[in-house]
């Protein structure tokens, strides 16, 4: 097993390719090239980003770089599986709520002034011209790929280490992974105790598949006299009012786990629960704000007793 | 009414001499015939007689058996004639342990952890 560490993306990036082989070393040694690209395309804390650029002069059209089409597509195709709770067209609302610059800059400065509401468009009034890989923001929006686009690049690191050894790529948390190791066996992947991140109150057992988290236990900050954290429910324009503190979502890939956990985040522990119980193909674990962990029905397929049992 | 001739009258008992005549005649002669003559004489006068006649080439040549195939060659034309492999000398016999309960294989701990981006 050879792996690489590093912290990109405001978030610790780490890889793990299941081989002995001495020339993995020089591939592993690339990854952080790319994110670094990626950063430069996507993120909206580096003023000439792609994004940036784009967020600067909405109401016109641009055509924009494949990488760029690419995880804007994946970003729509979220929106679509969350029936549009997780949409892209967030940036002003993420703007409002005081999520500005990159997170470590937000906790120091600390903010006295109150969110205002900001109306989010719903996701197809994003314009975009397939032919010619072109886009239009309508006026008065702001994208945000967030945590869709970390769960994008999760996903294309791994498909493209692939093609040399089983692959496990963590964005922040957000896991895709591509095979069973090469002793047959499922990946464990640990999910961390909000209070205590270091320890695991689940560990879950995939062959394949993606894992992500999302919650409001890390990223919050003051504003005012509201603490505030970075997911927004876009029916009210501000931070989802939840009562899920995390929730640990399974899904075929690091994009749909991504969209899969901030949904049933945002519709809280009852309707979120019932929103993966008529998806199958989906697993999650919510540990609520009270300290309650629930569990879908699916979620035993991924455990070390349901899956001797299966 | 006319008398036979005599000769006509005395050929039976002519007829029976000349028969007694013909068999001691026909006994003699076997009996010179069959004097020094033997079952031995007889054979070897056979073999004589088929050393005439060349053997075969074929039965003067040196016997050659056919060789033995092994018996999976006969069995289908398609198949390959694998050399038997000998069976490995069998384990020694010894107690069968109780299959482990599955909750007593150890779970592999966690190689990483998921949690909300950080």
């Amino acid at each position: 097993m050879q792996r690489i560490d590093f912290n990109a993306m405001g978030v610790t990036v780490t890889v793990f390719m299941d081989t002995p082989a001495p020339e993995i070393a020089q591939e592993l040694a690339m990854i952080p090239q790319w994110f670094s690209y990626w950063e430069q395309v996507l993120s909206r804390f580096q003023p000439d980003s792609e994004l940036s650029r784009l967020n600067e002069s909405p109401g016109s059209w641009h055509k924009v770089s494949s990488t760029f089409w690419m995880a804007l597509m994946a970003a729509q195709d979220a929106a679509q599986l969350s029936d549009g709770l997780v949409r892209p067209l967030i940036g002003a609302a993420m703007l409002v709520i005081g999520y500005d610059r990159c997170f470590k800059q937000i906790v120091q400065a600390h903010s006295n002034t109150l969110p205002r509401t900001v109306s989010i468009p719903v996701w197809q009034s994003l314009q975009y011209d397939s032919e010619h890989q072109a886009v239009r923001l309508p006026v008065g929006t702001r994208l945000d790929l967030g945590g869709t686009a970390k769960g994008w690049v999760a996903q294309q690191t791994c498909d493209w280490l692939s093609r040399f050894a089983p692959t496990l790529v963590s964005v922040g948390g957000d896991i895709a992974i591509s095979d069973p190791r090469s002793d047959g066996s499922a990946w464990p992947i640990g999910v961390a105790d909000p209070a205590l991140p270091e320890h695991a109150v689940e560990t879950l057992y995939l062959a394949q598949g993606a894992v992500a988290t999302s919650g409001q236990d890390y990223r919050t900050w003051m504003q005012g006299s509201e603490r505030q954290h970075h997911i927004i429910d876009p029916r009210t324009g501000l931070p989802a009012a939840t009562d899920i503190l995390t929730v640990t979502a399974i899904a075929p890939t690091s994009v749909a786990a991504e969209a899969v956990a901030k949904t049933v985040f945002i519709l809280g522990s009852v309707d979120g629960l019932a929103w993966v119980a008529e998806r199958p193909e989906y697993a999650a674990l919510l540990q609520c704000l009270d300290g309650r962990q629930i569990r879908s029905e699916t979620l035993a397929h991924y455990t070390w007793n349901g899956a001797l049992h299966a | 009414m006319a008398k036979k001739p005599a000769l006509m009258k005395g050929a039976p008992g002519a007829r029976l001499v000349l028969s007694t005549a013909c068999l001691a005649a026909i006994i003699t002669g076997w009996a010179l015939l069959a004097r020094g003559t033997s079952a031995s004489q007889t054979v070897e006068s056979i073999i004589t007689i088929a050393q005439v006649v060349p053997p075969p080439a074929w039965l003067s040549e040196p016997l050659v058996l056919p060789t033995l195939q092994p018996i999976v060659s006969g069995v289908s034309s398609g198949a390959v004639a694998v050399e038997p492999v000998s069976a490995p000398a069998p384990a020694p016999i010894r107690q069968m342990r109780a299959p482990l309960p599955l909750r007593q294989i150890q779970a592999p701990p966690p190689i990483i952890l998921t949690s909300s981006s950080r």
